[in-house]
């Protein structure tokens, strides 16, 4: 039977490879063209996803910003500290929009940093990583209260705990009721690693911050006395 | 090339360059610490120009643009890219300046002068970084000064 279909198939082969020899060029011209479309549509998906993140950034922010009674200004930041001394971050907004200095920094619904200087359209913004920067916080679980500093890699400590203190990795670590000012409550990370200060008379704790310090993008400014 | 070309070129290298210091090099997470391309422009500066006023200028100039967006310390970095830039004017003057050992070398003393002041004003004392930092701004030596010689240096 096998025999029978031989003559067919190499008949038929023929003629599919003639044909593609023969419409190569056209063939060819489609594939381009098909590639062409391919890329735009990927680029399109990559644009959609951007804008689709975007999105649910600014939703949050905005639902984030319904929780303070008056004053809370969206922003962006347009720039980041240049050197490794500090962390810090421009905004696009200022004084003209009523961000004053020592106005809160939320990113992420969690704190990022405190408003340092102001010009009409401009603020800058020390973050609470700055080897710098100090934020009254306590441990949610335990109450214990401590200072939230960063450290000069970039990271977050809170220090001045006590030696006994039975705080634990996993904690959220919030600022403090005793920060009049500080709009409350707003978190601020959680504990990664307990540690002993190294002359062994207290504890501190490393801190994994809620919003990601290094890619924040929107950010919402909560006035220092507008406290709900 | 005309003087607004040169004026456009120079104006697209800055911009190149404040959004990589700016904009990239801060959202890298697998580079903790990061190069200084101001201060290693500036120093490419005081090599690669004639003229002592104009080295002076482009040190003071891009010290000043570092200070628009540091947070703390406003006009430490103009007064430390001047006094850079004018160091290295003078020993290029008097030492072989084309030779890629000897701007390396200019370059990591350059690092470790500014981390130095800043150690005194600041009071803290970081030396890994500074290291760390140096030893970055060799890496991007060689690119900044294409770039220069490519765009900003009006003799080629």
């Amino acid at each position: 039977m096998d025999w029978f279909y031989l003559p067919l198939e190499v008949s038929s082969s023929f003629i599919r490879d003639t044909r593609a020899i023969v419409t190569y060029k056209f063939i060819l011209n489609e594939n381009y063209r098909l590639r062409d479309q391919i890329g735009k549509v990927k680029s399109d998906a990559a644009f959609n996803e951007e804008l689709l993140r975007e999105n649910q950034r600014l939703k949050k922010l905005v639902s984030f910003k319904e929780q303070f009674q008056s004053k809370a200004v969206c922003a962006r930041v347009i720039a980041r500290e240049p050197g490794n001394w500090s962390r810090g971050v421009l905004l696009n907004k200022g004084a003209n929009d009523r961000i004053n200095i020592g106005d809160f920094v939320l990113a992420e619904s969690a704190l990022a940093g405190r408003v340092i200087e102001v010009s009409a359209r401009t603020a800058k913004v020390i973050l609470i990583n700055d080897p710098e920067s100090s934020v009254a916080a306590f441990i949610q679980r335990s109450r214990e209260e401590g200072l939230v500093s960063g450290t000069l890699l970039g990271g977050v400590i809170m220090r001045y705990l006590e030696k006994d203190s039975d705080c634990m990795p996993g904690d959220a670590v919030m600022v403090s009721r005793l920060d009049q000012a500080a709009p409350f409550p707003v978190l601020i990370g959680a504990i990664k690693e307990v540690k002993e200060e190294p002359q062994g008379l207290a504890k501190y704790c490393v801190v994994t911050p809620a919003a990601d310090l290094r890619r924040i993008e929107e950010v919402l400014v909560v006035g220092s006395r507008q406290i709900p | 090339m005309s003087a607004p070309g040169r004026f456009l070129k120079t104006a697209a290298v800055i911009l190149f360059i404040l959004s990589l210091q700016l904009n990239v090099f801060p959202v890298l997470n697998f580079i903790p610490v990061k190069p200084d391309l101001f201060l290693v422009l500036a120093v490419v500066c005081g090599i690669r120009n004639s003229s002592l006023s104009m080295a002076l200028s482009w040190g003071f100039s891009l010290g000043l643009l570092k200070d628009f967006f540091s947070i703390r310390f406003f006009g430490f970095n103009s007064f430390v890219f001047a006094a850079d830039t004018f160091i290295i004017y003078l020993l290029c003057r008097r030492f072989y300046k084309d030779s890629l050992w000897f701007n390396l070398i200019l370059i990591s003393c350059a690092g470790m002068f500014n981390y130095l002041l800043f150690a005194l004003v600041s009071g803290r004392f970081y030396f890994m970084i500074g290291m760390a930092e140096a030893s970055l701004n060799c890496l991007f030596f060689p690119l900044v000064r294409r770039i220069y010689d490519f765009t900003i240096d009006h003799r080629l």
